[in-house]
This record gives C-alpha cells, sequence and structure tokens, in this order.
C-alpha cells in the first residue's frame, strides 16, 4: 500500500480525510495488529485491503494486483484477502450453517465436492461441530454464531485474513475462544491483520503493530518498540498494557527487565530470574 | 446503611427455556452503593438486571427497589422512574434523530411540563459533557457518545439508581473511560446508586462490591480485592482476573512471597521493589 489517502463524502460540509498518505506493506505470513482510537481511520484502511474501498489517492497492490486499476481482477483480490467485519454474526442469513458457510465460495463459482470440502473444512478451522450443520444459525450461541461468520469468509480460502476486532463483546472465556482461533488461523499460515482496542491482545500476540491516528500512521514496529512510547499513545487516546506500565516502573527502580516484554507471561519470567532468590528466602 | 434493592431468594424462567435463568439469589444492593456485577455469558446477569428495572417479573421470590415492589402496572412504573437503566448496544437506545429530543424522551412519556423537560434535558447533557451536541443527530456520533446522551435520557428522569448492562462493552478504550467515569461521577458526586454489570474486570476493580453470578446463581460477593484473590475459581467460571492479580498468581506459584490480592500496577511495583 503506497500514498493511499481517502476523502468520505467529499464536497459535502461532512468532508473527512479518513486516510491520509498511508503507506506499508505486509509480507507473506505475518501477523499484523491494527490499532487506533475511533475514527482514525482503521475501518477505512481493511475495507480497502479486500477492494471493497478502491484508492482514489495512491496505490493498494495485493499479491501483484493493482486494486484502482480499471480493469483490476477484483475477484482474485477479494479471494486472497478475507475480510471479517465487527459482529459479523449480525450478516448471518442462511437457512443452515452449511448454507451459510457456503455461500461466499458459491458465489466464487465453487461447487460439488469441492464446495462441500471448502466448507467442511471451515467449518473445522473455527471449531465448529459438523452436526452443528444443518442448524438455524439463529440457534446457535453469540460466540458460536461469530465462528460460523468467519467460517464463511475462510471457505473462500483466502491467504490474508483480516479481522475486525474478532473478540469485541464476547465474554472473557470467549474472547480467549476467539483469540486462540485467530492464532490458529496464523499458525495454519494465513498472513493475519487483527484491528484492536485491546493493547493487551495485541502485545501478546502480534509480531508488528500499526498505529493509526487521524488518518495516519503513528508508529509501525514491533509492540515492543511501539509500547516503548506511553505518552504519545496515550495522547491519541490509546493505552499501553498493564504488564508494559509495570515493566516501565520496574525499570526505573533498578530492575532488569528486557525491552520486548510485552506480556504478563514475558513479565513473569523476566522476573523471576531476578526474584527468585529473594522470594524464596522470605517464604 | 439502608438496602435500595432488595432481591430476596428470587428465581426467573423465561417462557420458553426449561431452565431458570436466574436461581434463588438474594442480594442487597446499599444506598449509594457502587455495586459491579460479574458473570459469563448466559449466567443470569442480564436478566437479574431486567428484574431490578421491573421489564420482567420474579417467577418466585420478592424485590423491592426504592422501597417499591412491583406488585401492579403503576408500581412497576415508579420502579422504571427511580431505577434508569443504560444497555449494551448505543444504537438500539437512540430512539429520535436529534440528541435534546432523544433526551426528552422518557421525561415526556411521563408528562413532565413542557419547561421543566427543557430545564432537565439541558442539565443532563451538561451533566454528560453533551450539551454542545444538543442539536447534533445521534448517528454523527460516537459510540462513547451516543452512550452519554442515553445516560442524559435516564439522568434527566432523576433516578436513584441506573443499572449499566454491560454499556461499555461496544465502545472503543477512550470511550469506555468516559463512560464509566461519567458512572462514577454520578456515584460520587449525587449519590446515584449503581449496579454496573461488566466483563471488564479493570472496571469491576473500581467499584465498591463485587457480585458474581454463575449459572444462574449468585455464587461470590465481597470487596473486589476479596474477590479477585480467588483466582481459580474466578477462572472456573470463564472470568478473569486483573492482569496485575494474574502475575501475582503465576510469581506466588513460582514461590515468590507476595500477597495474593494485588490488582493494580502501584500495589504490584511497591511489592515487588519490597522483595528486591
Amino acid at each position: 500500500m503506497s500514498h493511499l489517502s481517502h476523502v468520505y463524502m467529499r464536497g459535502t460540509p461532512f468532508e473527512a480525510r479518513a486516510l491520509d498518505d498511508v503507506s506499508f506493506t505486509i509480507e507473506d505470513g505475518a501477523f499484523v495488529g491494527v490499532i487506533g482510537h475511533t475514527g482514525s481511520g482503521k475501518s477505512t484502511l481493511i475495507t480497502h485491503l479486500n477492494a471493497l474501498l478502491r484508492p482514489e489517492e495512491g496505490r493498494v497492490i495485493i499479491n501483484g494486483i493493482d486494486t484502482a486499476a480499471e480493469n483490476a481482477d477484483l475477484k482474485t483480490v477479494r479471494r486472497t484477502v478475507g475480510l471479517v467485519f465487527q459482529y459479523p454474526e449480525y450478516q448471518l442469513f442462511e437457512e443452515t450453517v452449511k448454507r451459510d458457510v457456503a455461500f461466499g465460495p458459491k458465489n466464487l463459482g465453487v461447487t460439488g465436492d469441492a464446495l462441500e470440502k471448502q466448507v467442511e473444512n471451515a467449518m473445522a478451522l473455527v471449531g465448529l461441530d459438523p452436526a452443528l450443520g444443518e442448524k438455524s444459525p439463529f440457534e446457535l450461541s453469540g460466540g458460536q454464531k461469530r465462528r460460523v461468520a468467519i467460517a464463511g469468509v475462510l471457505a473462500m480460502e483466502p491467504q490474508v485474513m483480516v479481522l475486525d476486532e474478532p473478540a469485541a463483546g464476547l465474554d472473557p472465556a470467549g474472547r480467549a475462544d476467539m483469540l486462540n482461533l485467530v492464532k490458529k488461523l496464523h499458525q495454519a499460515g494465513k498472513t493475519v491483520v487483527m484491528v484492536s482496542h485491546s493493547m493487551e491482545d495485541v502485545g501478546r500476540m502480534c509480531q508488528r503493530l500499526i498505529v493509526l491516528n487521524h488518518g495516519k500512521i503513528a508508529f509501525d514496529d514491533t509492540p515492543a518498540n511501539v509500547f516503548s512510547h506511553p505518552r504519545e499513545l496515550e495522547e491519541m487516546g490509546l493505552d499501553v498494557p498493564q504488564s508494559v506500565k509495570l515493566a516501565i516502573r520496574l525499570r526505573e527502580k533498578g530492575f532488569d527487565i528486557p525491552q520486548d516484554v510485552t506480556s504478563v507471561a514475558a513479565l513473569a519470567e523476566a522476573l523471576l530470574g531476578q526474584l527468585g532468590k529473594a522470594g524464596d528466602a522470605n517464604a | 446503611m439502608s438496602s435500595i434493592i432488595s432481591i430476596q431468594n428470587v428465581s426467573f424462567s423465561y417462557e420458553e427455556a426449561e431452565d431458570s435463568a436466574v436461581k434463588g439469589v438474594s442480594l442487597e444492593v446499599e444506598k449509594g452503593e457502587f455495586l459491579a456485577i460479574l458473570g459469563r455469558n448466559g449466567s443470569g446477569k442480564s436478566t437479574l438486571a431486567k428484574l431490578l428495572n421491573a421489564l420482567i417479573l420474579p417467577t418466585d421470590g420478592a424485590i423491592s427497589v426504592d422501597g417499591i415492589s412491583p406488585t401492579d402496572e403503576d408500581s412497576r412504573y415508579e420502579i422504571r422512574t427511580r431505577c434508569g437503566m443504560v444497555f449494551q448496544n448505543p444504537d438500539n437506545q437512540i430512539v429520535s434523530t436529534i440528541v435534546e429530543e432523544d433526551c426528552a424522551f422518557g421525561l415526556e412519556n411521563m408528562g413532565v411540563a413542557p419547561q421543566e423537560i427543557r430545564r432537565r434535558v439541558d442539565e443532563a447533557l451538561a451533566r454528560v459533557g453533551m450539551a454542545e451536541y444538543a442539536l447534533s443527530s445521534p448517528h454523527m456520533l460516537s459510540g462513547g457518545q451516543k452512550q452519554r446522551v442515553a445516560i442524559a435520557g435516564v439522568v434527566a428522569m432523576r433516578p436513584k439508581i441506573i443499572v449499566f448492562d454491560e454499556s461499555t462493552a461496544m465502545l472503543d478504550p477512550v470511550g469506555r473511560r468516559d463512560v464509566f467515569s461519567l458512572a462514577r461521577k454520578l456515584n460520587r458526586e449525587e449519590g446515584i446508586t449503581i449496579v454496573w454489570i461488566t466483563h471488564f474486570m479493570e472496571e469491576a476493580v473500581q467499584a465498591d462490591r463485587v457480585a458474581v453470578m454463575d449459572a444462574g446463581r449468585l455464587v461470590m460477593q465481597g470487596a473486589p480485592r476479596e474477590v479477585f484473590s480467588h483466582e481459580a475459581e474466578i477462572r472456573a467460571m470463564g472470568l478473569d482476573v486483573p492482569e496485575m492479580t494474574q502475575l501475582a498468581g503465576i510469581l506466588r506459584g513460582a514461590g515468590v512471597n507476595l500477597p495474593a490480592d494485588i490488582m493494580t500496577c502501584d500495589e504490584m511495583a511497591v511489592e515487588l521493589c519490597r522483595l528486591k
């Protein structure tokens, strides 16, 4: 993506520049977190990734296809990049789970055994019991419905999965399950782009963070490097994880905490290295 | 301290369901308290919230809100004016196309005189920090701002209690912080009793008291510090503990001598410096 800008409602009193000269490259197999407060341009950005929006200024190139080109093969772009919106369960509509999951690949022209297979694989990947296939998606729990919606995107066998806040609105157990699923997708070889409001989640899971602020890229770096700017993040209405906050405090007090600590588990490990003795002595 | 809400052995079953959504719950909410209710999806939290607002009536047991039992239409109506409710989805609560009209909706239904509505709406919008948006269209607002408008609509009815049913679940961190601190402000400065249903542990930590629901029952209640120190039980119910409590758990497990009830970064920093 190079020099992408996007203006909503151009020429009206509501004109708003949602993206302003955004450039980055995502490598095959990466796990990228996109963060930014509401209105920072996250949604506009990800809708460019599968050509639902096409660049007005700048270029978006997906697997070599320039989505702004007049004769661009958008079907291939959309097959390459699967987009899961926020609260995707609101978009379920078919009579059975299977038919809902099959809707995408069917539209791409997949039929017969191949279709059957793709639907089966997608359901297995998101952990849906095949027995649910003939049920109405509306009889399922919230977390299961969301899995059906994600399976519907996976069934098109995209190389890249873009998920907009996949864990939003779920309870803690549901969140953990959903995030494990996202991790699994990455392990299964998908390139993953995850929009999130949870610094804890992206700090723990992603290899790289893109931070958007007022439509511009504020940071594009490893979580550890991004979180080393707590003041700037706060000014953008963002935060750093509690574990990073504590690590900063402890370094000031003379603890030796590596810079790349961005999760509770990593912090615990770093602390145990130097606390072991003191703790034992007191125990 | 006196109770403003009294729930005695209350059960509730939805018509089509085999199992009760709420089972034999007894709970007193003190006047002026900030009570957080935790529990996984389906634990009965929202059903309990609807019972407090007399949107549904107990199948069994007794409930009283500010001294009123929901025995007939009039008393239920009275309960709803004293106990306001803010829901999860900001978009489902907006009924009008102009912020101040939306905010006046409840008062109009109550038959309050126009000048009085004007006064209360202006005051309520000012209190939630949305006065400058009085003439805006709600759909141009952020989720957090919409929730503040919804709260203004409730505040304008001058309730003694406000029940928030996961009102921050769909908001971004800034919106979440805004709405939560607004609830705290209404609690501290106006003495409004708050029942705060949430999945966010960092919010529950700041409540006066936490009640935990599981499978329709009230299974734990106490000061946040007390409740979160039972990490294993909390996790077994599909809930989380605050990150610092988690860290304390791992370190304690490895033999580090730390208190079990650490909840914040400050507390953890102090304890670790003591050990170093």
